[in-house]
């Protein structure tokens, strides 16, 4: 039981800790804190920040993951390779769509990156739902 | 409380990581302009070397 929850902690720790850098990035832009470069693109800016954190989480994520694969959960080594198995392709993606959006910023580029940038968020936010 | 050796390994661990992380989202968060066409490059090249490394590789593989 101990043992159980301070796993479930020191996860916890690297997933929020890594989540917080969009969430504090998303807020500031709400309220007007966050401000972006002259001349920079916001939509650009943003991207390349939450494709980043998400990529800090699940990288994060499994190389935590096989340093303690002895001591974590079978549950937990199958969400770290199901994102193994999904994240390269998906990372890619995205930074492909970003690179596309950063050539041509058209409102369709925008979209497209946008759906893409929703899909590397969730792999990052799956690791939140580990169940210990 | 009586922690196990490999309990304290867990948590020293989470805790490492998670420090380098505030470190490194401090860090990127006081940049707000576009990167450059190296730091694409750069963050690319990163990102291929992890997915090759065995961190990325299954475990039933």
């Amino acid at each position: 039981m101990l043992k159980s929850f301070l796993l479930k902690f020191s996860l916890f720790l690297v997933a929020v800790t890594a989540l917080a850098g969009p969430m504090t990035l998303l807020s500031g832009c709400k309220n007007g804190a966050f401000t972006v470069a002259p001349g920079a693109d916001p939509v650009v800016v943003t991207a390349e920040q939450s494709i980043s954190t998400a990529w800090n989480v699940v990288n994060t994520f499994v190389e935590f993951e096989l340093a303690h694969r002895s001591s974590v959960g079978p549950d937990v080594t199958a969400i770290a390779d199901t994102i193994r198995r999904e994240a390269p392709d998906k990372f890619r993606l995205a930074r492909s769509l970003m690179a596309s959006y950063k050539n041509n910023r058209t409102a369709e580029n925008k979209a497209n990156l946008d759906t893409a940038l929703a899909v590397v968020l969730e792999l990052s936010a799956k690791v939140q739902t580990i169940k210990l | 409380m009586i922690m196990s050796p490999e309990t304290i390994s867990l948590i020293i661990g989470g805790a490492t990581e998670a420090v380098k992380l505030v470190q490194e989202e401090m860090t990127r968060l006081r940049q707000n302009g576009e990167n450059t066409e190296e730091q694409d490059q750069a963050f690319d090249a990163a990102m291929e070397a992890a997915f090759a490394s065995d961190a990325w590789k299954p475990s039933d593989e």
